[in-house]
C-alpha cells in the first residue's frame, strides 16, 4: 500500500527571463514501512521535492496523495492540520524550540494535536527513552550535544504518529559517532513499529543504510534502486 | 494556549540585553510620563489653589452696580449686606466669608507709583478665608503697627523700592470725588503665586479704610466666600443669586474664565504628553519584536512547518510583545508612584525658573501630584501599545514561508 503518490510531479521557478524546472515530471510511489533515501548533488531537485510532499510548498503542476488524500487541493490551514496530523519532520538544524525542555519539545506537538497532558507524559517518555534520552528530558537544547538535540527532533517527529517522517539532510551537522546512534534508531524503529522514512541528503552514510535510493538529477528521477 | 504563553514568557528573557533595554525603555517612559504629568497637574493645581486661596475664593459676590461701575460708592446697603449675611449663614456648603471694602488708587514713593487696588480688610475674618497671612515672606500681619499698617505685593515692594517699616502713599478719590492720599506703613510684603496680584493690590485695615474715605461706616464692596468643596462654587453661587437681590454672586470660574479653562483643559494637554511619550516607545518595541523574530526566523519556520497554525503564531508573537511591554510596568508604575508620593510632600524647588514661573502665577516650589487614574490609564495605553506594536512583527512571522525559514541561516 502507497502512503505517498505522485503523479507528473512539476515544479518551476522563474529566475529573470530564465525558467528553471526544479521538478520534473516526476511520478513515484512509496510504500509504507519504506527507508528510502532521495538523494542526489545540489540543485537536483531532492528538496524541491520532499518539500511538495511535506505540503511545504505547492507544485506547479501535477498531483501529490497521501494516504488517498490529493493535498495540493488543500487549503492553507487544511494543509497545516494535515501536517499536524500526518507528517513528521527532521531538520538539518534540529529546530528544537530553545526555550522549551526536550520533553517540552516532543510533546508541543501533541500539545497541537490537542492530546490530554498525561497521553503526552506517557508517549514523550516512552519516546525520549527510545531515542536514548530519557535521563535528559529536563533539559533544553543549548544545555544538549547535536547529537542529542537531533535525536529529540527525532523524537518530535515521531510524537505525532505520523504516516511518514521527512528528514532533510539530518546528519548534516552530526560527528560519525552521532550520525550512526541516530541511523540506528531510526532504522531501529523503521524495523520495529514500520515507521516510513524518507531521507533527503549527501551523506554516504544514510544512503548505506537505506532500503531504497532514488537519484536526481537536474530535477528528474535518474535512477530508483532497492536494496 | 498555556504553552504559547509559556514559550512566549520564556522567549521575553531569552535574549536579556536586548529585553532589558525594552524593560529600561518602558520603566523611564512610564516615569517619565507620569511625572511630567505630575509636576504639571501639581503645577495647576496649585496655582488654582493659589489663585483661590489668595485672590479670588470660590465665590464672590458684588453689587450691581459695583460690577458695572466699580466706584467707591456703589457698596452695598445695610439691608443688602443684611440679607447676604443672612443667606450665607444659612447655607451649610459655605465654610467661611469675609467682607472687603474696595477702592481703586495708586501707590507711590519717591521711586514711582503704581495703579492698585486698596482693599480694606478685616484682618481677623480675612485671614480665616485668604492666605496672604502665610504668604508673608517679610514682615508681619496687621500685629506691629497701629497706626495705618499695610501689607503689600512682593513686586509692588520691588517696583517702588519698598521694604518693611517704609511708608507707602495711597491716593484714591472719595466718593464725592475729592482727592485722598494718605501715608500707610509697610507691615507685611507677600508673595503670591501671582505677580500681577502682587502689584495691584494692597491690603489695609478696614477701619482705616473707613476712616480715610470718611463715609459711611459699612463700606463693604465684596464678599469673599469660602465653601466646604470647591466644586459646589457654581450650583451655591447660583442659589445665592436666587435668593440676594441687586447683587451678583459669581463662581471663580466666571471670575477667572482663564484659570477655569486652563483647568479644563490641561488634562487633554497632559494627555498628549503621555501619548507621545508612549508612541516613543511603541516604535522602540516595534524594533526589537522585529528583530526578535528575524532572529528566530528558523524556529518559526519550524513551528509553521509543523502543524502549529497561523493564528497561534500570531497570538505567539503578540503575547510575547505584550509580556515584554509590560513586565516592566509595575516597577515604573511603583517607582512613579514612589517618586512622585516623595515629592510630592517634599516639593521640588523650581529655583532656576522661579522668576518665569511667578510671571505665570505659579509658586517655585511645586509639589508633583497626580490623579490615580493616570496609573490606569498609562498602564493601559502601554498595553494597547504593545498589542498595536506586536502588529507589524507578527504579520512579518506570518509571511515567513516555512519551507525556507527553516533552512535560514
Amino acid at each position: 500500500m502507497s502512503v505517498i503518490k505522485t503523479e507528473n510531479l512539476v515544479k518551476t521557478y522563474t529566475q529573470g527571463e530564465y525558467e528553471i524546472k526544479a521538478v520534473d515530471k516526476v511520478s513515484l510511489e512509496i510504500e509504507k514501512g519504506e527507508f528510502t533515501v532521495v538523494c542526489g548533488p545540489s540543485g537536483s531537485g531532492k528538496t524541491t521535492l520532499l518539500n511538495i510532499i511535506g505540503g511545504l510548498d505547492d507544485p506547479t503542476s501535477g498531483s501529490v496523495v497521501i494516504n488517498d488524500k490529493e493535498i495540493t487541493s488543500l487549503s492553507g490551514n487544511q494543509l497545516i492540520d494535515f501536517r499536524l496530523r500526518n507528517i513528521g519532520f527532521v531538520f538539518q538544524a534540529y529546530n528544537l524550540i530553545p526555550v522549551l525542555t526536550a520533553k517540552e519539545n516532543v510533546g508541543f506537538v501533541m500539545l497541537l494535536q490537542g492530546k490530554s497532558e498525561a497521553e503526552r507524559n506517557e508517549r514523550t517518555e516512552e519516546l525520549l527513552k527510545a531515542v536514548g534520552l530519557e535521563k535528559e528530558m529536563k533539559k533544553k537544547p543549548t544545555q544538549m550535544s547535536g547529537g542529542q538535540q537531533q535525536r529529540v527532533a527525532v523524537a518530535r517527529a515521531l510524537a505525532s504518529k505520523p504516516q511518514f517522517i521527512l528528514a532533510d539532510e539530518p546528519t548534516a551537522n552530526l560527528d560519525s559517532a552521532s550520525t550512526e546512534n541516530l541511523l540506528d534508531i531510526m532504522a531501529k524503529m523503521n524495523e520495529e513499529e514500520g515507521i516510513t522514512f524518507i531521507f533527503s541528503t549527501h551523506d554516504q552514510r544514510v544512503i548505506d543504510r537505506a532500503k531504497r535510493v532514488i537519484t536526481f538529477q537536474d530535477g528528474k528521477i535518474f535512477s530508483d534502486v532497492s536494496a | 494556549m498555556k504553552t504559547i504563553f509559556k514559550i512566549a514568557w520564556r522567549n521575553v528573557w531569552r535574549n536579556k540585553l536586548r529585553s532589558g533595554v525594552v524593560f529600561t525603555s518602558v520603566l523611564l517612559g512610564i516615569w517619565a510620563g507620569l511625572f511630567v504629568l505630575a509636576i504639571s497637574s501639581g503645577m495647576l493645581e496649585q496655582q488654582k489653589r493659589g489663585t483661590l486661596e489668595s485672590q479670588l475664593s470660590h465665590i464672590q459676590i458684588h453689587s450691581d452696580p459695583y460690577l458695572a461701575d466699580i466706584k467707591l460708592n456703589h457698596n452695598f446697603s445695610k439691608s443688602q449686606i443684611a440679607e447676604i449675611d443672612q443667606a450665607l449663614n444659612d447655607t451649610k456648603e459655605v465654610k467661611n466669608f469675609c467682607k472687603r471694602s474696595i477702592v481703586e488708587g495708586t501707590g507711590s514713593t519717591a521711586h514711582g507709583f503704581s495703579n492698585l487696588n486698596v482693599i480694606g480688610v478685616n484682618p481677623e475674618i480675612e485671614q480665616k478665608v485668604t492666605t496672604i497671612h502665610e504668604r508673608l515672606i517679610e514682615g508681619s500681619y496687621f500685629t506691629k503697627y497701629k497706626n495705618r499698617p499695610a501689607l503689600i505685593g512682593r513686586k509692588l515692594a520691588e517696583d517702588l523700592h519698598l521694604e518693611v517699616g517704609k511708608t507707602i502713599n495711597l491716593s484714591f478719590q472719595d466718593a464725592e470725588g475729592n482727592f485722598i492720599q494718605s501715608g500707610f506703613k509697610v507691615e507685611g510684603i507677600f508673595g503670591s503665586p501671582s505677580q500681577s496680584f502682587d502689584k495691584s493690590n494692597v491690603f489695609i485695615k478696614q477701619e482705616d479704610f473707613v476712616d480715610l474715605v470718611a463715609g459711611e461706616s459699612n463700606y463693604v464692596h465684596e464678599y469673599a466666600v469660602n465653601l466646604f468643596q470647591v466644586g459646589n462654587s457654581k450650583r451655591i453661587a447660583e442659589q445665592l443669586n436666587s435668593e440676594i437681590k441687586e447683587a451678583t454672586a459669581e463662581d471663580w470660574a466666571t471670575i477667572s474664565p482663564e484659570l477655569s479653562f486652563r483647568d479644563e483643559t490641561a488634562g487633554a494637554g497632559l494627555m498628549v504628553i503621555l501619548v507621545i511619550i508612549v508612541f516613543a516607545l511603541t516604535f522602540g518595541i516595534v524594533n526589537t519584536m522585529l528583530m526578535a523574530v528575524l532572529e528566530r526566523k528558523r524556529e518559526l519556520g519550524m513551528l509553521l512547518c509543523v502543524g502549529m497554525n497561523k493564528r497561534n503564531v500570531f497570538v505567539m508573537i503578540v503575547i510575547e510583545t505584550i509580556f515584554l511591554s509590560l513586565v516592566a510596568a509595575p516597577a515604573g508604575l511603583l517607582i512613579s508612584w514612589l517618586s512622585i508620593s516623595y515629592f510630592g510632600s517634599s516639593g521640588i524647588k523650581l529655583d532656576a525658573v522661579g522668576e518665569a514661573l511667578y510671571k505665570a502665577g505659579i509658586d517655585s516650589m511645586v509639589y508633583p501630584a497626580v490623579d490615580s487614574s493616570a496609573y490606569l490609564t498609562i498602564s493601559l495605553m502601554i498595553m494597547f501599545a504593545s498589542i498595536i506594536a506586536s502588529i507589524i512583527p507578527a504579520r512579518k512571522a506570518l509571511k515567513y514561508n516555512p519551507a525556507e525559514a527553516v533552512r535560514a541561516v
